[in-house]
């Protein structure tokens, strides 16, 4: 278990994450992979955090913002996607179209 | 210990602060703060002079604070009380106080009453913060925010196109003359690496700074001081100024923006002493602009501007007694020109106030309505004139005398001339609007006497319009406020007196002979003599020439711009680009109708071009990819 | 003697290895399921798991107090929330429809790439790095962090937050029924 390890994990995480984000069809599902990538810098923050600089508390303190800040976009996120799937019937990513195929 | 003092500057700020953001649920909109602060400043520019007068004040004290350090030089914001800013702070506070409680029933239908009274406590502060500056830095601060002020205040009634047209053209001109102080505050810092008046002054006293050096100063300094005081060449300005408010105008014109430009020079004058040449320049463009104006205010007809050129006139009296060396006689013309001017415009404002117009052709006989106005515009009259015992006597008494005793015989004779104009064109206007029968049957009956917010001003200033020269005078103010070491002293010559004085009393008679009496005789002078007439009319076309020489230049320069801009950059480039893009997409509709029919599926184009949100992701992302491998790579 | 000595984590290195690859490995995983679920529930249900895991990760780099945090905040209120919203917004016909959209296989080269790009560097940069140390309580010094040197950032994150919520509310009323007076 060395920094190196956590940072595979971290770009793993990224790229699944941003897969996600580039090929999901649903909104949600598409704000559920930005979530991964936020996780993904989460893990850097601490893992640098803990292996570059014990005793301080610097990365998991802009872990945390990164949390608060996931929590607020998230948050804004579902209200649109809930407010878009009042107005367009559903939560594609190709507004106004009816789901198909 | 005199630290308090710069309450006297900030107390108008702070209320002009509250009242902008909290006026709107003030009592009065927030009026009475601003005037309870211009009095608490009157008292405590009272309580300095009293400390001054007793002597338990020595003079000149300063106090400052560190502004910013840039390297080694420290910048300071300071108060330096010396003789002169002490009268001034007097003056200052005394005409905004009045001012204000005219403005309670002169603006009390205007709408945006609480903006006006913000601006008007913004606009004591600048100018107290300007006369209380110790250096020239915070005086540039001061002589800039009251350069916007009265830009707001100018074009107060900014729904009239008049009123938003002279606030401009009151800022973009003395911003011209603002740009020469500007090149001369960093001379200055330059040759000296400080702001400071009184350490400038050790450098002067001590020789450092090179007298062509003081020349060039001198004169950039000046340049400041002729956009913000009216002077010719820059004077266009001040007459539409009066498209403000009368208070207004009588805030600017009688007490802060004009004088600022004659304390300007007071304060630089260590400069100007070392340059005589820069000083010979000051008298001329003084000298010169006290004639001009006069001979442009004999045909005017609007109450107001009759007054405005009567301000650029004295003001003229006051740079060419600062140009003969009579810098006491200068201050001296600056303190009584306060009191009467304010007055004069104060009374203009009754006069308006009652009559619903500037015009004074439409005027007349306002003597049986307005009493108190017009006896208090006849000692404003008085005054100006220069009628013996009034203060204006004293004072212009006192430049006309310096320019004799100093050899300036032209420029004496100018002085005379004008002082005779002055007495002329004041009677006409006196005699026009308040003697002789009423030219306008309903203007007349419903002109009424203003109320007491507004007499009790004209009252008060009326006082000091009359007898504050003769105070001074006889105990021995003068000098002792307006000394400048090293000047000559004032040599009484009763021959130059006899004639200023016989020229004055000559206006008057002439004015008092033809106006109102001799009305028709007058039209028929202007028809006679019309190319002249219309040429002082027309302000000598001045604002034509200016107009032909640089505004149409201007815009013939924007015209060029716009034909750049629509037939090079729009035809060229814009349309250029817009063709391209069309022919692709004649390519591409080709592309479509011919190769994609024909040998591709639907699915490819689909894929191209779809209304995916997340296609722009891609896209993005492919250029993230492209950029770190080309970083790498 | 200090309680923490004798906290799981001072085990033997070997063991807490294979802890982290066990959880490596399950977060991976999640994560795939989170991209990959055709039913969008089970997506968020992998989705909590992933962020469960996470925070044991967390734990396990010292990180006592952001591991809760994570566990309260994305666990307990991101994703209760994102479920509220997928029951709420999703039709019952189109909940199994789930599927990637016509470019996935370019997003998934893409992603590719920029994964190996990525790993390529930090092979180079980081490869023989780290130490591991004893890990300690992070909750205290976390507070005086925030409190002290992060204060700013601190405070502008509160502004956003406070941003985010009036406009969570703004989207989320329904208009068509309560229009604005």
């Amino acid at each position: 278990m060395t920094l190196y390890h956590f940072l595979i994990l971290s770009v793993l995480l990224f790229s699944i994450g941003l897969y996600g984000v580039l090929s999901r069809r649903n909104i949600l599902s598409v704000l559920m992979s930005i979530e991964l990538m936020f996780n993904a810098a989460n893990i850097n923050f601490v893992a640098f955090n803990y292996f570059r600089y014990p005793g301080q508390v610097w990365g998991m303190g802009f872990a945390i913002f990164v949390i608060t800040l996931a929590a607020a976009e998230a948050v804004v996120g579902l209200s649109l996607i809930l407010a878009g799937a009042r107005h367009f019937g559903s939560s594609s990513t190709r507004p106004g179209t009816a789901p198909h195929d | 210990m005199i630290e308090y003092a710069v309450l006297i500057a900030l107390l108008p700020l702070l209320s002009a602060i509250l009242i902008f953001f909290f006026g709107r649920w003030l009592p009065m909109k927030g009026a009475w703060l601003g005037i309870l602060a211009v009095a608490a400043s009157l008292v405590l520019s009272i309580d300095l002079f009293m400390r001054f007068m007793d002597g338990s004040l020595v003079t000149p004290v300063w106090s400052s604070w560190t502004w910013f350090t840039a390297g080694i030089y420290r910048f300071e914001v300071g108060i330096l009380l010396d003789e002169a800013s002490i009268v001034m702070l007097l003056m200052v506070s005394t005409v905004s106080l009045l001012v204000q409680i005219y403005s309670l029933s002169y603006m009390s239908d205007a709408p945006h009453f609480k903006r006006f009274y913000a601006y008007l406590s913004l606009f004591t502060f600048s100018m107290l913060g300007l006369v209380m500056a110790n250096n020239y830095l915070q005086f540039f601060v001061g002589w800039e925010l009251m350069g916007a002020c009265s830009y707001f205040l100018i074009s107060f009634e900014f729904e009239r196109e008049a009123a938003g047209a002279a606030g401009n053209k009151a800022f973009l001109t003395t911003r011209l003359g603002d740009l020469g102080f500007y090149a001369g505050l960093l001379t200055i810092f330059y040759v000296s690496g400080t702001f400071n008046f009184i350490q400038i002054q050790e450098h002067l006293r001590d020789g450092y700074i090179s007298s062509h050096m003081c020349y060039i100063i001198a004169l950039l300094m000046f340049c400041g001081s002729v956009g913000k005081s009216a002077q010719f060449p820059l004077h266009v300005w001040l007459p539409d100024a009066m498209e403000g408010p009368t208070p207004v105008s009588a805030l600017i014109h009688a007490a802060t923006m004009v004088a600022a430009g004659v304390f300007l020079v007071a304060r630089a004058y260590g400069f100007f002493v070392a340059a005589p040449d820069a000083l010979q320049i000051v008298a001329w463009v003084g000298g010169i602009t006290a004639v001009f104006a006069a001979t442009m205010a004999i045909t005017e007809n609007d109450i107001k501007k009759v007054l405005a050129y009567s301000t650029i006139s004295q003001l003229g009296y006051m740079i060419m007694a600062m140009g003969v060396l009579a810098y006491p006689a200068g201050l001296f013309h600056l303190t009584t020109h306060a009191a009467f001017k304010a007055l004069l415009f104060l009374a203009a404002g009754s006069v308006i106030h009652a009559a619903h117009t500037n015009d004074m052709t439409k005027m007349g006989s306002l003597s049986k309505q307005l009493l108190l106005t017009t006896i208090t515009f006849f000692c404003g009259t008085l005054s100006l004139i220069g009628f013996p015992l009034t203060s204006g006597y004293y004072s212009k008494e006192m430049i006309l005398n310096s320019a004799f005793t100093g050899g300036h015989f032209v420029l004496f004779g100018i002085g005379c001339f004008t002082a005779f104009l002055t007495a002329f064109y004041m009677t006409r206007a006196f005699g026009l609007t308040f003697l002789g029968t009423p030219r306008e049957r309903d203007r007349f009956a419903h002109a009424h006497e203003s109320p007491w917010s507004m007499t009790l001003p004209l009252l008060l200033l009326s006082i000091p319009a009359l007898g504050l020269g003769l105070v001074m005078t006889s105990s021995g103010l003068v000098d002792k406020f307006f000394g400048w070491p090293g000047l000559p002293a004032t040599v009484e010559s009763h021959k130059a007196g006899a004639i200023a004085v016989g020229s004055g009393l000559a206006g008057i008679v002439l004015g008092g002979i033809l106006y109102p009496g001799q009305l028709p005789f007058v039209g028929r002078l202007a028809v006679r003599f019309s190319p002249l007439y219309r040429l002082l009319q027309r302000k000598y076309y001045i604002d034509e020439l200016y107009g032909f020489l640089f505004i149409r230049r201007t815009v013939d320069l924007a015209h060029v711009a716009n034909w750049f801009d629509a037939y090079v950059i729009d035809r060229v480039f814009v349309d250029g680009f817009g063709k391209i893009v069309d022919q692709l997409s004649v390519v591409k509709r080709w592309v479509n109708d011919h190769v994609r029919e024909n040998v591709f599926s639907d699915a490819l184009a689909r894929r191209l071009q779809n209304s995916l949100a997340q296609n722009y992701l891609l896209v993005m992302t492919l250029g993230f990819v492209m950029f770190v491998l080309w970083r790498v790579f | 003697m200090d309680p923490l000595a004798t906290c799981p984590l001072e085990v033997d290195g070997l063991i807490i290895d294979a802890i982290f690859y066990v959880l490596a490995a399950a977060t991976l995983l999640s994560a795939l399921a989170v991209v990959s679920c055709r039913n969008i529930f089970h997506s968020a249900i992998a989705l909590s798991a992933c962020l469960s895991i996470v925070a044991a990760l967390f734990a396990l780099l010292g990180a006592d107090f952001l591991a809760a945090s994570q566990l309260l905040v994305y666990v307990g209120g991101i994703m209760i929330l994102m479920l509220f919203v997928i029951m709420l917004s999703q039709r019952p016909a189109t909940v199994p429809l789930q599927r990637a959209n016509s470019q996935w296989f370019w997003g998934l080269l893409l992603s590719g790439v920029i994964a190996w790009r990525l790993l390529l560097s930090f092979r180079q940069v980081f490869r023989f790095e780290g130490s591991r140390t004893p890990p300690v309580p992070t909750t205290i010094a976390l507070g005086h962090l925030l409190m002290s040197d992060m204060l700013v950032p601190f405070e502008a994150i509160s502004l956003v937050l406070l941003a985010a919520l009036v406009g969570a509310v703004l989207f989320g009323q329904d208009l068509a029924e309560n229009p604005p007076k």
